[in-house]
């Protein structure tokens, strides 16, 4: 470490100081704000834990917490499902399959917001012709409508990890077990899915933490209607921060939020890493 | 156990205008070492892999024990595959590795555990059984390959250039031990390289391959001295055989570029017979026909040509010397004692009585 040379500090210094500017040090400051009644200009007073007491006796935000992990479960449970089936679709020798790669990636390339509010006409106007009216007007169809529209978006996306892992497992390895006498059933349950657990460890990650940050389409959907019932945990802080202007309080439900992410987060890695293979 | 029949085994890919394998007709006996050799793309893969249905038979029928196997599911032909890379399993163990064929044909726990174990015994894996194959060596990994392969106890076994991941010591030691288990098991063995040593030393017989088409079949002996084309002679002997472009006249063959030797009374009869007299043939001559002892040189002194010495290989017991009379390049095998240094001028006799004759424009034995 001491004979780092000159050019070593001159390629990392622009990103440490970046990263300093607009990570480490709004996270630092967002920390010590937590602990006082900042209202996003000033503070007055130091109020120690209180603003973490009252993020636990707040309703709505428990409410937001239950609906996300509610969310959360239903999301990565399908959005994993969905995605390794597609995957397995497409990686089948068969015309057209590249053609429809793109097709269930498309919807990725769409903003979360645009795509809440295209849905927010589908499931509003489109359903109510088709004679399924009134989505999105209470709790369960909210759930429901903000699981179509992630379902929708992330699919394609997970199938292309999936879809990574699954071409690197080597044909000979599938004719073996054929030759072996696996039906298809058994080389998928037996050979392919234990091949692409890393696959699982990289998609339930990123299912699972984008399922806890959801905004924009909680946004343009159901902005958290009706009465806060389908609000999510990011929203209940933006909320907190903006409409309610208790920047303190916004600051100490997001460091609980951070923990809670985190915490789920690296234990989901730890324990999908330790039933990976070496290849 | 069983003969296998292919009779006029055609393949082509989708998409392609041309076949990958021509008309394929081969008949395998009980018990048999038959090894397919052939350069890379010459479909001799591609054959193994339709007899084992991992390929579909574009033309043709592919029979064991009689029976037509063309449409029949790979799991259902009751033979054994190893692959070039192993194709092991990685997530299972050794053992796991081997048992999986048997445990999804749902063989009794005791049996499965006795089976593995001996075929482990076999193959000097016991030690082994609970690795996964990442912590196993090449060797080691090729060996459990061929465990799951015994296990099985298939009517036959397919082996997919099973020695060209190893280097090269290991690769003779698996080559005594395939051969020993061919003995032991006395299962038919289709074994597919394009290594011709590898070929020689283990065949029954050997089916040689180019282009998709069959050139000869026969023993090793057969195809080392009675080639039925220059394809076949030149593929098999290392190194290869001396080809010369060369005109037939008053008993003396000639290429014109410094190349001029008497062909023997009886071989020379053969080529008249058949009409090549004054006319153009390919003449080749292994390099271990070409001596340079005092001895030969005098045997066949109506033979000897004039050689300079462009490179020499030492190779222990003999030496390769890279040399060339005239225009002329070939190679000789001569007994180290002979060595020769680059540059020296040495006389050599072209023993051409074991010469092999080609027609120049079919490349078709005109005579061994």
């Amino acid at each position: 470490m001491k004979n780092r040379s000159l050019s070593f500090w001159l390629f990392v210094t622009p990103t440490l100081v970046a990263l300093a500017l607009v990570v480490f040090i709004p996270a630092l400051m967002g920390i010590f704000y937590s602990f006082t009644n900042w209202d996003g200009l000033t503070y007055t007073t130091m109020l120690g834990f209180k603003n973490y007491i009252t993020v636990f006796q707040d309703s709505g935000f428990l409410a937001a917490l239950w609906f996300t992990v509610k969310f959360v479960v239903v999301t990565v449970i399908l959005l994993n499902v969905i995605g390794l089936s597609l995957a397995l679709l497409v990686t089948r020798k068969f015309k057209g399959n590249n053609l429809l790669r793109t097709v269930f990636f498309m919807p990725n390339l769409i903003g979360g917001l645009i795509l809440g509010f295209i849905w927010q006409f589908i499931f509003t106007q489109v359903f109510d012709a088709l004679g399924f009216s009134g989505w999105l007007t209470n709790q369960t169809t909210g759930f429901w409508g903000l699981v179509i529209v992630t379902l929708w978006q992330m699919s394609g996306y997970i199938m292309i990890i999936y879809i990574a892992y699954l071409q690197n497992i080597p044909t000979e390895v599938i004719e073996a077990a054929e030759i072996d006498g696996a039906s298809p059933w058994q080389r998928f349950w037996n050979i392919t899915f234990p091949m692409i657990a890393p696959a699982f460890t990289v998609s339930m990650f990123l299912t699972l933490s984008n399922g806890f940050k959801l905004y924009d389409p909680n946004l343009s959907l159901t902005n958290g209607g009706p009465y806060k019932s389908t609000e999510m945990l990011a929203m209940n802080i933006v909320n907190t921060a903006y409409s309610e202007n208790d920047f303190a309080r916004a600051e100490a439900k997001a460091l609980v939020f951070f923990v809670i992410v985190g915490a789920i987060s690296l234990l989901q890695v730890y324990y999908t890493r330790k039933r990976e293979v070496d290849l | 156990m069983t003969e296998i029949s292919l009779e006029h085994i055609y393949k082509r890919y989708p998409g392609n205008d041309s076949d990958s394998v021509i008309d394929f007709n081969l008949e395998i006996a009980d018990g048999e070492f038959v090894v397919f050799v052939g350069p890379s793309g010459c479909g001799k893969s591609t054959t193994l892999r339709m007899i084992a249905g991992l390929e579909d038979i574009t033309k043709g029928d592919l029979k064991m024990g009689g029976k037509l196997m063309n449409k029949v599911h790979p799991k259902d032909r009751n033979i054994a595959m190893v692959f070039q890379n192993y194709a092991l399993y990685p997530q299972m163990s050794v053992f796991d590795n081997m048992a999986f064929g048997l445990k999804i044909r749902k063989m009794p726990k005791a049996d499965i555990q006795k089976r593995v174990n001996d075929a482990a015994e076999i193959l000097g894996l016991t030690e082994y059984l609970q690795r996964k194959p990442g912590a196993l060596s090449g060797g080691q990994r090729q060996r459990v390959a061929l465990g799951r392969a015994i296990v099985r106890d298939a009517q036959l076994f397919l082996l997919d250039e099973p020695l060209s991941n190893l280097d090269a010591k290991l690769r003779v030691q698996m080559r005594t031990e395939i051969a020993q288990l061919h003995q032991r098991l006395a299962t038919n063995m289709i074994y597919v390289t394009h290594d011709q040593i590898e070929a020689m030393t283990m065949a029954d017989r050997i089916v040689i391959m180019n282009k998709g088409s069959i050139q000869q079949v026969g023993t090793p002996d057969d195809l080392y001295n009675k080639p039925v084309n220059k394809f076949v002679a030149g593929f098999m002997g290392s190194p290869a055989m001396n080809f010369f472009d060369a005109h037939l006249h008053d008993g003396t063959v000639s290429n014109g570029k410094g190349l001029s030797v008497k062909v023997p009374e009886g071989r020379l009869k053969t080529l008249l017979d058949k009409g090549y007299n004054d006319k153009d043939l390919i003449v080749g001559i292994r390099p271990e026909d070409i001596h340079t002892e005092e001895v030969a040189l005098e045997a066949m002194a109506d033979a000897v040509v004039q050689a300079d010495v462009e490179v020499s290989e030492f190779l222990g017991t003999d030496s390769m010397l890279y040399s060339k009379t005239g225009e002329t390049e070939f190679v000789a095998q001569v007994n180290a004692r002979d060595y020769h240094k680059p540059g020296e001028h040495v006389e050599m006799a072209f023993e051409m009585s074991k010469a092999h004759f080609f027609d120049k424009d079919s490349e078709a034995v005109i005579s061994n």
